[in-house]
């Protein structure tokens, strides 16, 4: 807990928020409060100072979470958070940069930018919020939707293979890869901060519910059910260990109507992007000291 | 040689007078103490998603009759169940509406430290 907490007799996590600005525009049910209160536990439990904290989103239902965020935050352009957080932290290699964003954000319209940072190993904290379609724009199929769910553009069902987020994480070079279910809050938390205090390219994927965009054409009912439908992969968990440390991220796809395997899938260690750079300067001033000294010798002779 | 511990105490709390048995009694059973927490709801935030009372482990919220502005139904604490709450905060943890919070009940602790000291 940072001092702000006790100026505040409200919600514990209220210094952190715009408390004015709420209650917010996230559907009733919708998981980003869950990610985004876990976000900012994680940052006290990792004790970054305030004036390291960025973060950055994109565009999306959950691209108004900057603007709840009492913090440094950038609200960048459709899908380019990313190449916005490559700038600040090269540009301040001190920042801890994390970015939240959406699944067709970050993996339609940023897939490249993130398969990048993510090849450069860029000192970046990516959480992405799957709930398998476009919610804001009204519920259309996208990247992640799984193959026979319903969504407004896929009346009959969806017939392209969704993305495998943590394999495709893992295979880029990321070097801690791990998926959650807002139903698991506590490893969600202690996940993140984990991930905050890591050097490198960290990817967490978090399972949301969409009751509006995704969950009324597959017929999902209420919010809860959603939830209720974590729980029973929760209860499972025991006997079944779906909970995988280490497990291979190529048998991580989600089906539809089974089983989600959660954990952490990836945690290596690599040079980071920003370490080799500075590493090169000194070469390069030793270049430039030989290049000096040897038109010096041309012009004497 | 490993001498077997007593097996299954029956416990009985001074509090209520509830009895619990015990497997075995934790050596250290005396300075430990299940905190009471307050639940405190901020109505006008609340969308009525109902997570807090399906995810609550004591089952000691429920939905009520009374509406926020917008009309939500808003939980509320059980009759009779208001120093139930074990402070497991989830019901904060999974609330997407910064709406719920626990807010322990410091008078428990006291006295707890008290008994430790004596």
């Amino acid at each position: 807990m940072s001092e702000l907490d006790s100026v505040f007799d409200a919600h514990p996590v209220d210094a952190h928020l715009r408390a004015d600005m709420l209650p917010h525009i996230w559907c009733p049910g919708c998981g980003i409060g869950i990610v985004l209160k876990a976000y900012i536990k994680a940052l006290d439990k990792a004790e970054i100072p305030l004036e390291k904290r960025i973060m950055v989103s994109g565009i999306g239902c959950s691209g108004r979470a900057c603007i709840y965020l009492n913090q440094d935050c950038y609200h960048s352009t459709h899908g380019r958070p990313i190449p916005f957080a490559t700038g600040l932290k090269l540009a301040n290699p001190d920042l801890n940069v994390s970015v939240i964003s959406g699944d067709g954000d970050l993996f339609a319209i940023g897939g490249n930018h993130f398969i990048h940072a993510a090849r450069r190993n860029m000192d970046l904290n990516v959480i992405c919020i799957n709930n398998f379609n476009y919610g804001m724009t009204g519920g259309q199929s996208g990247p992640t939707t799984p193959v026979d769910s319903k969504t407004i553009t896929t009346p009959y069902g969806n017939i392209e293979r969704p993305f495998n987020l943590p394999h495709l994480a893992s295979s880029s070079g990321a070097t801690y890869v791990a998926r959650w279910t807002t139903l698991d809050v506590r490893r969600l938390r202690d996940s993140m901060a984990e991930a905050l205090k890591k050097k490198g390219f960290t990817f967490i994927e978090v399972i949301s519910p969409c009751p509006t965009g995704y969950g009324r054409p597959n017929r999902r009912g209420e919010p809860i059910d959603e939830m209720k439908q974590y729980q029973e992969i929760w209860d499972l968990r025991e006997d079944n260990w779906i909970i995988q440390e280490g497990a291979d991220p190529r048998e991580a796809d989600i089906r539809l109507n089974e089983s989600i395997v959660v954990g952490v899938f990836a945690d290596t260690d690599r040079p980071t992007f920003t370490d080799l750079y500075s590493q090169l300067d000194p070469v390069r001033k030793k270049k430039l000291k030989e290049i000096v000294r040897e038109d010096e010798r041309r012009v004497r002779e | 040689m490993i001498i077997p511990v007593s097996i299954s105490i029956v416990m009985a709390l001074p509090e209520g007078g509830v009895e619990k048995k015990y497997w075995r009694k934790p050596l250290d059973f005396h300075k430990h103490k299940v905190p009471i927490g307050k639940v405190i709801i901020i109505a006008e935030r609340c969308k009525a998603c109902n997570y807090c009372i399906e995810f609550c482990p004591k089952d000691i919220l429920v939905e009520s009759e009374e509406r926020n502005k917008k009309g939500y139904k808003v939980p509320m604490v059980v009759e009779g169940k208001e120093k139930e709450c074990i402070v497991c905060r989830h019901c904060e943890d999974i609330c997407p509406e910064f709406g719920i919070y626990i807010e322990e009940i410091e008078e428990e602790i006291e006295e707890e430290e008290e008994d430790d000291e004596t």
